[in-house]
């Protein structure tokens, strides 16, 4: 290699020339496209008797071109030998489809006797004949009340006028009929989504959240955000991703407050993926990230609809894959990695007093074994002296050096660790009296380890587990057999410079266009996104980082009936 | 590229880090030497001229947008001009920075490793020192604008530590050793604000060029602030050993 081009590499800077995504604040044309859009609605509230508009309508508003779970069903209704054109609403994975089948779509498209009699013969009430003139009265054919009446064998249809509330229950499971020359829809109710049947998350437990996860099948899991979501604005695109497999993904975005960039740019890298397969979300995850630097995740992988439904309602982007339970959110920074979904359940000094002590604890599992091996070697000085010489007794018999003392009882831990994951229910928790008492004792009493570092290990790996995400754990517990080294060659010099380097790396890795390290430099202006939460009625601004269409999620006032006789001005 | 735009905040940050560095080295200790108790004095004075030397940096970088130094020398005196200037402010950087470097470890040695060559101390800095540089800019002023307060933070706690071992009556005579000393001699004390070089190489890294003056003006007032404080409270320490 050439002696010029290699110092020139060493010493100075070349820009990399990758991919590299920014992420833009939104346009002004999305905002005005979108209050246009607002506006637009506002004014078109009631059902037209036209059925082509109505369809158009229903078709914009629920993005029908790009939603891949939205049903529209047109068809033909039979009714007093008349033929209607009509079309059902609803949304697939929320109904259940045998009623919908034989309760509503059989009754009103297949003739039957009852059904065949002309529509324009009209009902005799009454006659009566007087002087050889006979006076008939008749009831006009009513076709809204002949369908409720006569054509849907349903328990519960209500009739509206208004696209609001007919959308409102859509949302919720139920689907809408819509027929030609009406101006209202029936509103049925035809739920079928599942419900207590999901099971417990098995990796996320939290004490007051909810208790539901997702499962495999993609149908189910974008029903379960979409009862929580609960707004047509919810885009769910399907997206096939495996030449061979073809494995449906679902990209999940609010419109109306996602960035427009980030969504088109995460669709762009879903798209252009080139493999034969992919099974699961943790392979999508290495597949569409910008980079692997110190193997951080730069995603969140949940199995909680009710996480993955809040982050889109700040306006991340969630992806769902067939086959795993596992949701995919991105972009992703630092401090959400730290954060759990019961945060937001607890009062503000309850969450933030844990949040604190999950930073101890992050710090505890990279940095403790490393500190440990540092002072041992060159700086026992640090140490009270009664302590010193207790550290020192308990080591005085042990032949082997500490970063050989530490590294076994470090890997011994991960080895019982892994054990336990694949070992059969009825001996685990004989993994965990063997693996603790039974070795680690007798490791002590063999002279083998010293019992400060039993402690030392065994809090270091009870921080491990203090760490939410399962990733970001394991990269902790990773990078700390680094620190350990460092320490051990260098002492507090060789932890200082890894921190600088650590801290470096993060802050150069970006999440689809968002620094990692967002909101944690105190120089940093971060709107709506502190890792310490402030009390709920303040959280009024998403993560200014995001560059959200809407800002906002709540007044600034929201508590209103706390403040019965402020003004409107003040409250926004 | 355009991650290795930094804002203003973070450029003012870059600023202050060789700021930290020479006060880790003992530079205080060493205008102390030069100047004793009219260091306090002396800095108003040598602020003031830095102030003003700043300004007109200011105001003749103003007119060439967002060039550094080595392309404005390049506009006006072609490509000899431009290799002339690039290598003095080269041998700067490689002579303050090694210079310092040393000083910094041959501290570390004595204080941790009494008998370890200095040369095994600077190594695992140069590895350090690589690794951020293929790293951006933008980056390695993030990473400063993390440690750089945590450093602010703790030279605080140092001082509200010590605060028992301060005596106020040590900054007096004000004129310390007289008039020539502190306003003659004593301006040999500028080489304290010799950072500020790095002004020179910001503007094409800047979010927003306009807040060049900002930058400038903001960094020489911080460190300005920051020597001052460090040097008065140095000399109010009783237990402070001046070279001479």
């Amino acid at each position: 290699m050439d002696f010029k081009k290699m110092i020139s590499s060493l010493f100075t800077y070349t820009p990399e020339n990758n991919y590299d995504f920014v992420l833009l604040e939104s346009q002004d044309s999305d905002k005005q496209t979108q209050n246009a859009d607002l506006e637009k609605e506002a004014k078109n509230k009631t059902i037209y008797p036209s059925i082509n508009v109505n369809l158009d309508y229903v078709k914009s508003k629920y993005n029908t071109m790009i939603n891949s779970d939205v049903i529209i069903r047109e068809f033909t209704i039979n009714a007093r030998g008349k033929q209607y054109a009509a079309f059902l609403l609803y949304i697939d994975g929320m109904i259940d489809t045998d009623i919908m089948n034989h309760y509503i779509l059989e009754p009103l498209m297949l003739r039957s006797r009852n059904n065949l009699f002309d529509g324009d013969q009209n009902r005799v009430i009454s006659e009566a004949v007087t002087n050889n003139i006979t006076v008939r009265k008749v009831k006009k054919f009513n076709l809204p009340e002949y369908i409720m009446s006569c054509l849907m064998p349903q328990n519960t249809v209500n009739e509206n006028t208004e696209f609001k509330e007919l959308f409102n229950n859509v949302n919720s499971g139920n689907c809408a009929l819509f027929v030609d020359t009406l101006n209202i829809g029936f509103d049925i109710e035809v739920k079928g989504f599942k419900q207590r049947g999901v099971e417990k998350p098995e990796n996320e437990i939290v004490i007051k959240g909810s208790h539901e996860a997702f499962v495999e099948n993609i149908r189910v899991n974008t029903s379960l955000l979409r009862r929580i979501v609960h707004n047509e604005d919810l885009v769910i695109e399907n997206i096939s991703v495996g030449d061979v497999t073809k494995t449906n993904c679902g990209l999940c975005y609010i419109k109306s407050i996602a960035n427009s960039d980030l969504v088109s740019e995460i669709r762009y890298r879903l798209n252009n993926l080139h493999i034969d397969s992919m099974l699961s979300s943790g392979q999508l995850e290495q597949l569409i990230v910008d980079s692997n630097k110190l193997s951080l995740p730069q995603v969140l992988s949940t199995e909680r609809p009710d996480k993955a439904s809040r982050h889109l309602l700040d306006g991340r982007v969630v992806i769902l894959v067939n086959g795993s339970p596992y949701a995919i959110i991105l972009p992703a920074v630092l401090t959400d990695f730290l954060s759990s979904p019961d945060d937001s359940n607890m009062k503000t000094a309850f969450s933030n007093f844990i949040k604190f002590l999950r930073i101890l604890a992050a710090c505890i599992t990279l940095l403790l074994p490393g500190l440990y091996v540092a002072i041992s070697s060159f700086h026992p000085e640090v140490l009270p002296t009664d302590l010193l010489y207790s550290i020192i007794a308990s080591r005085e018999f042990v032949p082997l050096p500490v970063i050989v003392e530490i590294l076994v009882l470090e890997i011994s831990f991960e080895l019982i660790r892994e054990a336990g994951l694949r070992v059969p229910s009825p001996i685990g928790p004989t993994i965990g009296i063997v693996g603790a008492l039974v070795l680690g004792q007798a490791a002590v009493s063999a002279d083998i380890v010293s019992p400060i570092l039993i402690i030392v290990v065994a809090i270091t790996g009870i921080s491990s587990f203090a760490v939410p995400d399962f990733s970001f754990g394991f990269h902790l517990r990773l990078s700390r057999f680094i620190f350990v080294f460092l320490g051990y060659c260098c002492g507090f010099l060789g932890i200082g410079l890894g921190i600088f380097v650590y801290v470096s790396t993060l802050c150069d890795i970006k999440s689809f266009g968002v620094p990692y390290t967002a909101g944690i430099s105190f120089l940093e202006e971060t709107k709506g996104h502190s890792y310490f939460l402030k009390p709920i009625w303040k959280r009024d601004l998403r993560a200014n980082y995001l560059n959200t269409k809407k800002s906002h999620k709540q007044d600034k006032i929201s508590m209103k009936w706390k403040y019965p006789f402020l003004k409107e001005e003040d409250i926004k | 590229m355009t991650d290795a735009k930094i804002t203003a905040k973070e450029a003012i940050m870059i600023v202050l880090t060789v700021f930290v560095s020479h006060t880790i080295v003992s530079l205080p200790q060493n205008l102390l030497s030069n100047t004793k108790s009219s260091t306090i004095i002396n800095l108003i004075y040598v602020g003031i001229i830095i102030i003003l030397f700043v300004y007109i940096i200011f105001r003749l970088f103003r007119n060439f947008g967002s060039l550094d130094i080595i392309d404005i020398s390049e506009y006006l005196g072609g490509k000899v001009f431009k290799n002339i200037v690039g290598a003095i402010f080269i041998s700067y950087f490689v002579i303050s920075t090694s210079s310092l470097l040393r000083e910094f470890c041959e501290g570390i040695r004595i204080a941790f490793f009494p008998m370890t060559n200095v040369i095994f101390i600077i190594f695992p800095f140069i590895i350090a020192v690589i690794i951020n540089n293929h790293l951006s800019l933008g980056s390695t002023a993030k990473t400063i604008s993390i440690i750089l307060p945590i450093v602010f933070v703790s030279i605080v706690f140092l001082f509200i530590a010590n605060f028992g071992h301060f005596s106020f009556e040590r900054i007096f005579p004000i004129l310390g050793k007289g008039f020539v000393d502190t306003f003659i001699t004593g301006i040999g004390n500028i080489t304290a604000f010799g950072g500020i070089s790095c002004l020179y190489f910001l503007p094409p890294y800047l979010k927003e060029p306009k807040q060049f003056k900002k930058i400038c003006l903001g960094s020489v007032m911080a460190r300005f602030n920051l020597f001052y404080t460090l040097c008065y409270y140095n000399i109010a320490y009783v237990f402070i050993f001046c070279r001479s």
